[in-house]
């Protein structure tokens, strides 16, 4: 054991003895509650009455679903679409003016995870009762989208698939069983893509565009009831969006700021602003504003947050729930509380609540479970929350915004980006093409050991002898034995 | 035949009580709080419950949470804490080390709790609170650091004044 581990085991056996002084008026079991309550299994227990209402809201909530017509995409619908994000309560009957037939499906992009968007539903038939139908529909409505329905920078491989002979389209037959869907395939011309990078670009838009049915985690793709081969692709266990999303780390679960200098949080006021591929691709960025209803923020203020990450229950009732949901917990009071639905992957929804008395919770409806990061920023004070970017450039410990992925760079390249290192220390290095170290260093994050991120704005310099192709590393050395760390790895041109 | 509550019940309540004294800082909000984490246990009935002190720890700190929003109860409380002999800490250290505990987030204060005092595993303590145990390293960490240092504030503000 460490020292500092086992100074910090003294510290805690000299507090567990001080909590079990503690003096305690100690209630006999007799006079205790539990001694006084009903038998159990008296009559309904509450467990069963809540799982009744749960079932009761679950049913009212599918059925408003339902009664919503196909795919309801706010941004298509209105530019201020008001449906909650995710209460799955009823919809405005304003709705009715929405494209009738329109599936939501995903296409794949080169270095991100796949992007969604509308395209025509090619059966008529989104707007089913049957999961499996609805299933079914997307998939045959990804197939057959025309290149001109296909987002910038995105593809469809799906397009090269083959259909059967005598069949005006591709069929596909789909069972749902608990939060897996298993989808058959009849290919008999097979996948029609070559390589690995087209495969898994396959892979992926199927996979989201599948588990996009509320209630759907993951995806087992067979042919003809066998497991699928997509060229080289052994397909033989469901998947989910994390599975194939092609990010290296994990999404955390929560990030907690005690904030510094606080100041009454009846006097602070919050104002949000989103945005998606703007600072950096497959990236939203969520900031939050804090300012003081009158007077300035002291010097030094930092806000105090909460920010996590949770599953959405498969009770979903709405593709505008999303699959996970962030909760940013911040303390002051918002002038407007709304819900934005969005419908930017990943980002499909943003609710504002008051969550108690001077408290607001933010709530980010998303598609998948990519890595992300919160920290704060000044001038003026912001909290923010970064979710996602590109695969390359993200990891558990470092995310660099800028340069991007195959960006072309000059001698002193800016580097920008966030990072949860030690001691805020972030080691950088520069590699040419044959995999030599050209030129290494090292520099400072805003904040380090921590569970707020710190962030940086630098220059590094690439020697003159450099040019051509070479690869940005930039990783956090272990304080314990030097070893790489949340390395990313980034493609660049040096000029 | 033993009845199991009871059995539960005294094994499990007072230290159950003192930790959520601890947490929470209002002895009379841990008892109240402490009693309806077994009413909770109560209604949802043994079986369904894998780890009962844990289960019962968790439970009742979110009680505590809850009603501390309610209504904060000022630190003075601290003062009437009995001073015990011991042999190695000071009856002041203890009253301290407490006050100190209660300058942490709730959710250090908890999970500083389930570690130390309960002797919850990072692996236990990930399960029960919903997080990874590798939070659970890096929250104890911090809110050790914390308390030393508040800890020592404290201590040499005394020193000071003698």
């Amino acid at each position: 054991m460490s020292d500092e581990r086992r100074d910090d085991e003294i510290l805690g056996r000299a507090l567990a003895r001080a909590i079990e002084t503690i003096d305690l008026n100690e209630t006999p079991f007799e006079r205790s509650r539990i001694a006084a309550a009903p038998a159990r299994r008296f009559g309904f227990p509450l467990w069963q009455l809540g799982g009744v209402a749960a079932g009761l809201v679950l049913a009212l909530a599918v059925g408003s679903w339902l009664a919503r017509p196909a795919e309801a995409p706010g941004v298509a619908a209105s530019p201020t679409p008001v449906l909650p994000a995710s209460s799955g309560a009823t919809p405005s009957p304003a709705q009715t003016l929405l494209p009738s037939s329109s599936a939501w499906v995903y296409f794949a992009r080169d270095g991100l995870p796949p992007v969604g968007a509308l395209v025509p539903d090619t059966r008529a038939s989104i707007g089913s009762a049957v999961a499996a139908e609805r299933v079914n529909t997307r998939v045959a409505s990804l197939w057959a989208a025309a290149p001109d329905r296909v987002p910038a920078g995105a593809t469809n491989p799906m397009r090269l698939v083959g259909r059967p002979s005598g069949s005006p389209t591709l069929s596909t037959s789909t069972q749902i069983t608990g939060d897996v869907a298993t989808v058959d395939f009849d290919v008999p011309s097979g996948w029609a893509v070559r390589g690995s990078a087209q495969s898994q670009a396959l892979l992926q838009q199927l996979v989201y565009t599948i588990t996009e049915e509320p209630g759907v985690r993951a995806a087992l793709i067979t042919e003809r009831g066998k497991p699928a081969v997509i060229d080289q692709l052994v397909v033989d266990k469901p998947l989910s969006r994390e599975d194939v999303y092609g990010y290296s780390a994990d999404a955390t679960d929560q990030i907690v700021s005690d904030g510094t200098r606080q100041v009454p949080a009846a006097e602070l006021r919050l104002s949000s602003a989103y945005s998606v591929d703007t600072f950096a691709p497959g990236m939203i960025r969520f900031a939050v504003t804090v300012q003081r209803a009158s007077g300035t923020l002291p010097d030094g203020y930092t806000p105090r947050f909460t920010a996590n990450l949770e599953r959405v229950s498969t009770a979903g009732s709405s593709p505008n729930d999303g699959k996970w949901r962030l909760n940013l917990i911040a303390e002051g009071t918002e002038a407007n509380y709304t819900t934005e639905i969005v419908d930017r992957t990943p980002l499909r929804a943003v609710e504002s609540t008051a969550s108690g008395p001077n408290q607001t919770t933010y709530r980010l409806a998303l598609d998948d479970a990519r890595p992300w990061r919160a920290f704060t920023l000044q001038n003026p004070t912001r909290i923010v929350v970064d979710i996602g970017g590109a695969q390359q450039a993200v990891s558990d410990r470092v995310a660099i915004y800028t340069p991007r992925p195959g960006a072309t760079v000059s001698r002193d390249p800016q580097i920008t980006g966030a990072a949860r290192v030690f001691e805020a220390n972030v080691v950088w290095r520069l590699k040419d093409n044959a995999g030599k170290v050209v030129a290494s260093g090292q520099f400072l994050a805003s904040l380090g050991t921590s569970a707020v991120w710190g962030t940086f704005d630098t220059r590094i310099a690439i020697p003159g002898s450099v040019s051509g192709n070479v690869t940005l590393e930039v990783y956090e050395a272990s304080a314990k034995d030097g070893s790489e760390l949340g390395l990313v790895a980034i493609p660049l041109t040096v000029r | 035949m033993t009845d199991p509550w009871r059995e539960l019940y005294e094994r499990e309540y007072p230290r159950l009580v003192r930790a959520l004294v601890a947490i929470g800082r209002d002895p009379a909000a841990a008892e109240d709080a402490a009693q309806e984490a077994f009413v909770k246990a109560h209604r949802t009935g043994l079986d369904n419950i894998q780890k009962p002190s844990g289960w019962l720890l968790v439970v009742g700190t979110r009680e505590v949470f809850r009603k501390a929003r309610r209504s904060r109860r000022e630190s003075e409380l601290w003062a009437s804490l009995p001073a015990r002999d011991d042999a190695f800490d000071t009856a002041a250290d203890r009253v301290d080390l407490l006050k100190a505990l209660g300058e942490l987030p709730e959710r250090q204060r908890a999970i500083v709790v389930a570690r130390y005092y309960y002797g919850l595993s990072y692996d236990e303590i990930a399960e029960h609170f919903e997080i990874t145990s590798g939070t659970v390293g890096a929250t104890l960490h911090q809110a050790i650091e914390r308390l030393r240092q508040i800890h020592l504030a404290g201590r040499l503000a005394r020193g000071a004044m003698r």
